[in-house]
């Protein structure tokens, strides 16, 4: 069964009929969603699920076997690997597992670079990543790499990070798995929050049941098949 | 964009990058050095002959333009001076022997046998029996001018009237003599008791305006221009070519060596290149970052490595002959530069099939 969508064109993001197939096998089963703008909405499910791949064909990381993506007018899954490369560029943020970031930038260089991909100029860029390092609690921090960060902070700064392209949909691959409770409750607020002041579509990933009442609809995906949770 | 990226990443890796800069520095001061070792062999072969005033040398045909073989008579020579194509000529004889200054070791000498008052004689000096004009390469080991040197078999004393710079021929200083004198020290060394008009080596030759060394047409004598003899004289070639195999050798090992440790460094940060390639840099930006690193990294180690091979060449015993050659320099650094490059092509095509989903696996 698969989770009733809005109609396609009102979402920043939309799956239509995803299928994905990995050397025979498939991973993906006539998936389709719509992340509206402004909310969250939390993929569950065990290891091994598909959560991951789904997110990857969300962000155009990976062309799915059948079925459509659309970002905007676009349809990620046809695109050029230029114009993917674009949208990746201006339109999705990612915040990866364990906040996989450039080592060798530091906090203000990384959220500076997400600003500068979506194309504002640099002088603007600086200021940009100032606020937002504000906005998540790391002004004081601006200058450590992420090596020098804590857990939780790289996971703030891998958000600041992602959300400094300004984009219409961010993309979380289990942002909380690395933290404790108390620091994987604060980032998902801060997502939470973040997104609705920015008004971009959140698509997440977890497998922490404590914190599904933080996000506006949760999506459970089984064998690669979706429902709602 | 590009700049900055490549920039942090030196900044963060220092020791790294400080790594590939000390290589390409030992590496490139073994090529300069090899290049200066190659020149400064051939300079103390054939100085002497490059030195020679005029327009060339007139030889003796069939010896392939060796003048240690070279037997040109005294007619000869007068024909090469009356031929229309000469403005002026100058007999020339070469004599190998040894020689000794007082109570010093003896060493060896290459004789230039002139007329007293040859174009090759410094400003101001004419050459008289026991007078000769030494090779400043000597002035270390306290011979100067005033000095009396004792000459081949019969100890033949002459006196240093002057010097000269930069003038060996077969790794051996020269000493300019009067004509008569080499002819004698040549006699001593055969052990007969010629005269002063004996044969000679070759024929200086200064070319009338207008006119080029193939005009010059004496029989049994090739006219040939200074460096075509300095070439032909025994060794250089040799020599030229054993310092450029071993320059050959270690631009071949320069260039695995760059091209490894450019992939290696390519593939150990394959999973920071996933982040950003998934953060949508895009791959050309990524890709003249790399470049950006390897040009600036080969540039700072050549730099080095110049320096690094003027000091060795400043600290080598003065027995080994190096000229390090601003010229030279930069052409062997053009070379690694180019090899550099060429090398990061390796890490290039890594970088640009680098899947932007290894990002969305566990750090």
């Amino acid at each position: 069964m698969t989770a009733a969508p809005p109609p396609l064109s009102a979402a920043p993001l939309a799956l239509a009929g995803v299928s994905h197939e990995v050397a025979g096998a498939r991973v993906l089963d006539d998936v389709s969603l719509t992340a509206p703008a402004g909310a969250v909405v939390a993929v569950v499910g065990p290891s091994g699920s598909g959560k991951t791949t789904l997110l990857a064909i969300a962000g155009g990381l990976l062309r799915p076997s059948a079925g459509r993506v659309l970002l905007g007018g676009d349809d990620l899954a046809r695109a050029p690997e230029r114009v993917r490369e674009r949208m990746r560029a201006r339109e999705i943020g990612f915040v990866f597992q364990g906040a996989n970031l450039a080592p060798f930038l530091t906090a203000e260089r990384l959220v500076a670079l997400g600003a500068r991909l979506a194309g504002r100029p640099a002088a603007e860029t600086r200021a940009e990543a100032a606020a937002l390092l504000a906005a998540v609690g790391l002004e004081r921090r601006a200058g450590d790499r992420p090596g020098a960060l804590s857990g939780g902070e790289r996971q703030r700064l891998a958000v600041a990070a992602a959300l400094a392209k300004r984009p219409r949909v961010l993309l979380a691959d289990e942002p909380t798995a690395a933290l404790d409770s108390e620091r994987a409750r604060e980032v998902m607020e801060l997502l939470g929050r973040l997104a609705r002041e920015r008004g971009a579509a959140v698509v997440l990933s977890t497998h922490d049941d404590r914190l599904l009442d933080l996000a506006d609809r949760v999506l459970q995906l089984r064998d690669g098949r979706l429902a709602d949770g | 964009m590009a700049l900055a990226l490549a920039w942090s990443e030196i900044r963060f890796a220092r020791l790294r990058f400080a790594l590939i800069v000390l290589v390409v520095a030992l590496l490139s001061a073994l090529v300069f050095a090899m290049g200066a070792i190659g020149v400064g062999l051939g300079h103390a072969n054939v100085s002497a002959v490059r030195a020679l005033p005029g327009d060339g040398l007139a030889l003796q045909a069939g010896v392939d333009r060796s003048l240690p073989r070279s037997v040109v008579t005294r007619e000869q020579v007068a024909a090469v001076g009356a031929d229309p194509a000469v403005a002026w000529a100058e007999p020339l004889t070469l004599v190998s022997l040894m020689a000794q200054a007082g109570g010093e070791p003896r060493f060896g000498l290459s004789v230039l046998g002139v007329p007293p008052d040859s174009r090759t004689l410094p400003a101001g000096i004419r050459l008289d029996a026991d007078a000769a004009v030494l090779d400043a390469e000597l002035d270390a080991a306290g011979i100067a001018p005033g000095t009396t040197l004792r000459l081949g078999p019969r100890g033949r004393a002459l006196r240093i009237a002057a010097t000269r710079k930069g003038a060996t021929l077969s790794h051996q200083p020269t000493l300019l003599v009067a004509d008569a004198t080499a002819q004698r020290l040549r006699a001593d060394l055969a052990g007969l008791d010629a005269g002063a008009r004996g044969t000679v080596s070759a024929v200086l030759v200064g070319l009338a305006p207008g006119r080029t060394l193939a005009d010059v047409a004496v029989g049994d004598v090739e006219a040939v221009a200074h460096e075509t003899a300095a070439r032909a004289m025994p060794g250089y070639r040799g020599e030229l070519m054993t310092a450029q195999l071993v320059q050959l050798c270690l631009y071949v090992i320069g260039a695995a060596l760059l091209t490894t440790f450019f992939w290696m460094v390519t593939v150990q940060k394959a999973g920071t290149l996933a982040v950003l390639r998934a953060a949508g840099v895009p791959a050309r930006t990524l890709a003249a970052a790399l470049l950006a690193q390897v040009v600036g990294l080969t540039a700072a180690g050549l730099l080095a490595g110049w320096l690094l091979a003027a000091a060795m060449t400043a600290a080598i015993p003065d027995a080994i002959s190096a000229v390090l050659r601003a010229g030279d320099v930069l052409s062997a650094a053009a070379i690694l530069l180019a090899l550099s490059v060429l090398a990061a092509a390796l890490a290039l095509r890594t970088l640009l099939r680098t899947d932007p989903l290894l990002a969305l696996q566990r750090p």
